[in-house]
């Protein structure tokens, strides 16, 4: 009995010391790249071009049922330093006041919807501008979703960038100018680029802006800042550096309109539709598109709510689990390909072997060495030994990213900074084991439970290489 | 199977444990030590800030800029070697916003107090983001004589310090930059094509000619950014330039720069070539011309756009419409353009007209 158990407790244990191992490495070549973006090239950073030189920007954001909040976003994203810009809102069917909000705050007045779309989406109800804010527009249209909600503003947006962000996150007012770095630098070949997107929760907001970011007590929100920073901060600025970048996040994110267009927009078939779009683009572009590249700023932020408590962590953490194994399923075709560069022959590989099972691992190595002790209580030492490791490693990686932070940022004082070492020394007891099983849940209810929705890729055969069908960009 | 080794396999736990504890320990005293360094170096930041603060201040003011630069001298010249670059980032910082003169006598002053040589120095130094931050701060003190300097980072082994380097000599716009911005630009190895490119306008006409040399590249990607580069910097006399791209180069994002390009540079009387590209084949060079026939004052493009204010493609029509607009308010075309959007009645036409007086 005991002889397969300690078999599977030496597998799992090989399984996590590469994984972690991999994840130190991508820290390290983050703190690297990190160092450099601050010291080296922060103060000298060119300034804008004039403003008929500059490309513009729409930046989208899908709104339902977001009465609350919908007018103070608006005008907070109205208040980004950077022009050209335009600021669409959509009313995504919402069953609440987000409209009449809308409407009351910034007088709208309707605009024709005009000709063929170029994406579809569901009925559009009504397109509108405002009397008061010139560069926001409106779009009214029925419900269809996140990924629905962006197709139509994708059609209706007038400038060649399109960023897009949620109606609950805040940017910081330079984030969309420093977003925009990778185009300035290769305004050729940058097809999208990816902000940092950090927990808001427990900091101080005036007037829809972060005035002092600060860590909770609460253990829901502080390991989630630690989380984020290690997730971002942490292996993100790696995976840019060697142009593998598989995910920009839906919280802040930077696009050629035309190259989303011409990738046919966001699926609405997958729950993660940011990571989707993502793999997509590298999938379809970087064959014939090389030096196509999707980079990731870590100085442009944008302020995110993220769950306060258990039930709203599980729903999300649930969503998310099913969308990667959604996308996996759509893009596993790039997996180990050197034709899709880093994104094939890294990333996914790296995505596909360790976050998208590295939940089941974690649990049935639970399982394992619980039985294991129970059955032969002289295998005590090892759970002991196995937790001090993991909880010894996973301090390692919250301390690299916190490096990066501190090197990078120094958003956090002095106490802030000790409650995420604190919460951080502390997850693997409540927070890993807990985000294990739900995503375990997770897998196993998709592979099981919705196996239907998997699909393929719709191909679109492109006439010319992918880099001659985008518009070039204003300079 | 009862008889796994278990305890040979996990011997290393011990060592591994051990090793992740220190590495710890390490990671926990580096992280403190770097939160009281940079308490040190804003402190020390700070503290020079007060130095300069007052002096700057009636220096930019120009009320008594002359006795202001000679107290500011001996200020400069009294910092330490540690001091010194942040001083001159400070000095450069704080006169962001002056005139040509003042930040000429700042950078004259930092040049006085050996800022420049001391630069010089770090651009070889062996930390790779030391060297990048030495050309920024050259570029920031604007000595001509360390042109020959940051050329030479140009080659720098690491792609960061180059393109520092490319920044700092389109800062300092000395003509003398122009033929190694201009290979930088026309190789695109060196330093990415966006930043050789600001660089080159930085020159101003000096860099003229590396994008009329880019034109004839064999990299698309080059004769895109040249369009782009003679319209921002030759203006109307080049004209023609960009028509005979638009008349031989078969490559449509070139074509659609070219266009792009004279809707930038603009005029009375639309080149033939820029008409006819309404009609093009290609829908990325339509848009383009649609919206850069809105900047010629010619009545002769009105009854094209009233058509193209109709066009299938949505963009088209809107661009279309956008430009008639454009067009009212000139004194040739007004009158035309004018009469074309009150008979129209293309949905183009009524957003535009609706935008426009929102935005009036």
């Amino acid at each position: 009995m005991t002889g397969p158990l300690q078999i599977a407790a030496i597998v799992i244990f090989v399984y996590f010391a590469v994984y972690n191992l991999l994840i130190l490495a991508l820290l390290a070549m983050s703190y690297g790249e990190m160092s450099w973006l601050v010291r080296g090239r922060q103060p000298g950073r060119s300034g804008l071009r004039p403003l008929a030189q500059r490309p513009g920007v729409s930046l989208v954001v899908p709104a339902y049922n977001e009465e609350e909040l919908v007018v103070t976003t608006a005008s907070a994203l109205l208040d980004q330093e950077y022009a050209p810009l335009e600021v669409v809102i959509v009313d995504d069917g919402s069953t609440d006041a987000t409209f009449e909000r809308l409407n009351r705050a910034f007088d709208l007045v309707p605009l024709p919807i005009g000709g063929a779309l170029e994406l579809e989406s569901t009925r559009i109800r009504g397109f509108y501008a405002s009397r008061v804010a010139p560069a926001l527009r409106v779009l009214q249209k029925e419900n269809g979703g996140r990924a629905d909600a962006l197709n139509a503003a994708l059609s209706f947006a007038r400038h060649e960038l399109v960023a897009v962000t949620d109606a609950d996150c805040i940017l910081e007012r330079d984030a969309l100018t420093r977003l925009l770095r990778p185009f300035e630098e290769h305004p050729d070949d940058c097809i999208a680029s990816g902000g940092n997107v950090r927990v808001v929760n427990a900091s101080q907001i005036v007037d829809g802006r972060v005035v002092e970011p600060r860590v909770s007590w609460r253990g829901v929100d502080a390991t989630q800042v630690i989380e984020y920073l290690r997730g971002f901060l942490g292996t993100r600025i790696a995976w840019s550096r060697m142009n593998g970048l598989v995910i920009v996040s839906g919280g802040f994110g930077l696009f050629r309109r035309d190259t989303l267009i011409t990738v046919g927009g966001f699926r609405k078939e997958t729950l993660g539709e940011d990571m989707e779009v993502t793999l997509r683009l590298h999938h379809e572009l970087r064959p014939g598109w090389p030096e196509a590249r999707i980079a990731f700023v870590p100085d442009a932020v944008c302020w995110t709510q993220a769950p306060d408590n258990l039930r709203g962590l599980r729903t999300q953490r649930i969503r998310w689990q099913i969308g990667l194994l959604q996308t996996l399923r759509l893009h596993g075709g790039m997996f180990g390909r050197s034709r899709y560069g880093a994104a094939g022959l890294l990333a996914v590989p790296f995505v596909g072997l360790f976050e998208a099972i590295a939940a089941i691992f974690e649990v049935v190595g639970y399982v394992v060495i619980f039985t294991l002790v129970v059955v032969d209580p002289s295998s005590w030492p090892y759970l002991i030994a196995f937790f001090g490791i993991a909880v010894l490693f996973g301090q390692v990686q919250s301390f690299i990213a916190l490096l990066i932070e501190e090197v990078g940022f120094r958003r956090y004082g002095r106490a802030g900074m000790t409650r995420l070492l604190g919460w951080s020394l502390l997850e693997i007891f409540w927070y890993r084991p807990l985000l294990a099983l739900w995503r375990t849940w997770a897998t196993l209810s998709y592979v099981f439970g919705r196996r239907s929705v998997w699909g393929h890729i719709p191909r679109r055969a492109l006439d010319e290489a992918p880099a001659e069908s985008v518009a070039p960009l204003t300079r | 199977m009862t008889d796994f080794p278990i305890q040979d396999v996990f011997a290393p736990l011990g060592w591994i444990f051990v090793v992740l504890l220190a590495a710890n320990v390490v990671l926990y005293a580096f992280l403190i030590g770097l939160h009281e360094k940079w308490w040190v170096y804003r402190h020390r930041r700070e503290h020079i800030r007060e130095r300069l603060a007052p002096i700057v201040e009636r220096l930019v003011s120009g009320a008594d800029a002359e006795q202001a630069s000679d107290e500011l001298r001996p200020v400069v010249a009294s910092l330490s070697r540690a001091e010194r670059p942040v001083g001159a980032w400070l000095l450069k910082d704080m006169t962001r916003d002056a005139d040509e003169q003042t930040l000429h006598r700042v950078s004259q002053i930092l040049d006085e107090s050996g800022a420049t040589e001391l630069a010089e120095r770090s651009t070889r130094r062996r930390t790779a983001w030391r060297r990048a931050l030495a050309c920024e701060i050259l570029g920031a003190i604007g000595a001509e004589r360390s042109v020959p300097v940051l050329v030479e980072r140009l080659d720098d082994g690491r792609g960061e310090v180059r393109m520092a380097a490319a920044r700092a000599l389109g800062t300092m716009g000395s003509p003398l930059a122009a033929p190694a911005l201009t290979s930088a630009f026309l190789e695109r190895s060196k330093v990415p094509t966006g930043v050789a490119y600001d660089a080159l306008r930085g020159l101003g006409r000096h860099g003229a000619a590396a994008f009329h040399e880019g034109l004839r590249s064999r990299d698309p990607t080059v004769r895109v950014a040249s369009c782009f580069g003679i319209a921002a910097l030759t203006g109307s006399n080049d004209g023609d330039v960009l028509t005979g791209v638009l008349e031989d180069d078969n490559n449509i994002r070139v074509r659609a720069a070219a266009v792009k390009a004279l809707g930038v540079i603009g005029g009375t009387t639309p080149p033939r070539v820029l008409l006819d590209a309404v009609d093009d084949p290609e829908i990325r060079v339509r848009r383009e011309a649609v919206a850069a026939l809105g900047v010629f004052d010619d009545p002769g493009a009105v009854d094209t756009l009233a058509v193209t204010a109709d066009d299938p493609d949505r963009e088209i029509a809107l661009r279309s419409a956008e430009s008639l607009i454009a067009l009212r308010d000139r004194p040739r075309a007004g009158a035309t353009a004018a009469a074309a959007l009150t008979s129209s009645t293309a949905w183009s036409v009524d957003y535009a007209r609706t935008i426009s007086e929102l935005t009036a």
